[in-house]
């Protein structure tokens, strides 16, 4: 997959990153059990540190989006295997939680924030 | 001895100053569409009417002074006595390349000065992109290839090896320019193998350049990503079949005159210097062709690949060109990066491990050399004995 960074964003670049891949991952356009580059290569590729691309991949790892082998190197898990459970979705919530109230207070209604949902879930 | 391998010389070594003048007159051709004279531009300026008026006074501009220096040197060469020959064709390419280079500096200021002119501000958002499949091994033109050279070094290396007992005591080691010897050693491992082991070098140096071209930073343009890693692919995927063509060019040309200096078969001289013209001259217009027909980066491929995303731009990285050529960024882990002005690959000097590289191209160059001194000074016999 193509990952964009904005590295004068006000948006950390690791966040940037983790957040690209997990985009690849709704997206479809990481393949499950496809590898991704080791730190050095994707950290050369995209002309950041290798700390930002290692901690952007410990937080995948965490999440279990990705997995790390030692012969296999870094690799995207099966979907099977990051499956949004009860725990996962209270913390999700909590996330949607100030962008709904940014929108909201910024005047939309519910009924035009659910057309944009689907808007921006079709461009993945 | 006549002057029959002369005109081999001239062959190579006119069409030389031609070649260099050619190649450098050609080049905001030959470099990405969106960097111009060294200096990134938006999609659109680069496409605009300014761009390629700058690009045409440059052809007229250099094109005058540049050919006229090429036929000058040329002149020169031929006018010249054989001996001063090799030093005027070192200094005259160097000139080349120095005045070429202050005209590149001459229209890189230009470019900026339409730059802050035309689009002060990038269109679009900047970032950078990157593809995670770029380094998948089934991409790149395989390591395994390098063997159908290294195997010929090593025959050449067991050949001499096997001939050692039936070879006379005396093995020619220097030509002059006429083709004449006019250096001989007494046999020795050194003087036996001498080839075999010059050829060692040049493989370790070509074998280095296959490992720069593999491993080189991807670079793509944030505004047509998809047809930009294409022709990355592609780009990178051609170097590296000619540097395993012509590292294998290399050692069969260099073969002849091997199997001649031992005098184990009748290989006259002849084919044997016409070996390595001909080698040397395949490799000069192979990389040529490949310039001219690939450009950049495969910037002179057609892609047909179809872009989705909009509203993006590329970074202005102009100020970490120094003289718009010398790539300095202490912020990149990238060691080896595609030139900004020419066809190929440059170091990245704000990183620590670049001089390891200049270091390991010296020693290697040193070595090459040293070596050669050695079986020159230690080994040599009068001729004529």
């Amino acid at each position: 997959m193509l990952i964009t960074l904005d590295l004068e964003s006000d948006i950390p670049i690791y966040q940037q990153l983790r957040d690209e891949i997990v985009r690849g991952l709704a997206a479809k356009k990481l393949a499950p059990e496809e590898g991704l580059p080791p730190v050095r290569a994707l950290a050369q590729d995209l002309g950041i540190n290798m700390h930002t691309v290692n901690k952007a991949y410990n937080i995948l790892r965490a999440e279990g989006f990705i997995g790390v082998h030692k012969r296999r190197g870094v690799f995207v898990r099966r979907p099977e295997e990051y499956r949004a459970e009860a725990a996962h979705l209270d913390e999700l919530k909590e996330r949607l939680r100030p962008i709904l109230a940014e929108l909201l207070c910024r005047g939309l209604s519910a009924e035009e924030i659910l057309p944009l949902c689907r808007v921006v879930i079709e461009e993945f | 001895m006549s002057n029959a391998n002369g005109w081999i010389l001239n062959l190579v070594n006119i069409p030389m100053f031609f070649i260099v003048f050619l190649i450098g007159w050609l080049m905001p051709y030959l470099t990405r569409r969106e960097i111009v004279f060294g200096v990134r531009l938006n999609g659109r300026l680069a496409d605009s009417p300014d761009v390629r008026e700058l690009k045409r006074d440059y052809l007229r501009d250099y094109g005058i002074a540049g050919g006229f220096l090429a036929i000058l040197l040329s002149m020169g060469y031929i006018l010249l006595p054989d001996g001063d020959v090799r030093s005027a064709i070192m200094l005259g390419s160097l000139l080349q390349v120095a005045v070429m280079f202050l005209y590149f500096l001459h229209f890189r200021k230009k470019a900026g000065e339409l730059k802050t002119r035309l689009l002060p501000v990038p269109e679009g958002r900047p970032v950078v992109v990157a593809d995670t499949a770029y380094r998948d091994s089934e991409k790149a033109l395989s390591w395994a290839w390098n063997a159908i050279p290294l195997v010929l070094l090593a025959a050449s290396f067991a050949f001499g090896l096997s001939m050692y007992d039936l070879l006379p005591e005396r093995i020619p080691m220097h030509w002059d320019l006429q083709g004449n010897v006019d250096g001989w050693s007494r046999k020795t491992h050194a003087s036996v193998l001498f080839l075999p082991i010059v050829m060692t070098f040049c493989s370790g140096l070509m074998l280095m350049v296959f490992w720069v071209i593999r491993s080189a930073k991807q670079n793509l343009d944030a505004e047509r990503p998809k047809e930009s890693l294409e022709q990355n692919h592609a780009f990178r995927f051609h170097w590296s079949v000619f540097t395993v063509i012509s590292h294998t060019a290399l050692i069969l040309g260099m073969l002849p005159i091997y199997l001649h200096s031992l005098r184990v078969y009748a290989v006259s001289q002849g084919l044997a210097f016409a070996a390595i013209g001909g080698s040397v001259l395949f490799i000069v217009v192979y990389a040529i062709v490949l310039s001219i027909k690939v450009g950049q980066g495969g910037s002179r491929l057609d892609r047909q690949a179809v872009e989705t995303r909009f509203g993006l731009t590329n970074r202005d990285d102009d100020r970490l060109w120094r003289a718009g050529v010398f790539y300095v960024n202490p912020d990149d882990p990238a060691l080896w990066v595609e030139k900004r002005f020419g066809v190929g690959w440059t170091l990245n000097f704000g990183n620590p491990r670049a001089w390891y590289w200049v270091a390991g191209f010296v020693v290697i160059c040193l070595g090459l050399v040293g070596f050669s001194l050695y079986v020159s000074i230690f080994n040599a016999v009068q001729s004529g004995g």
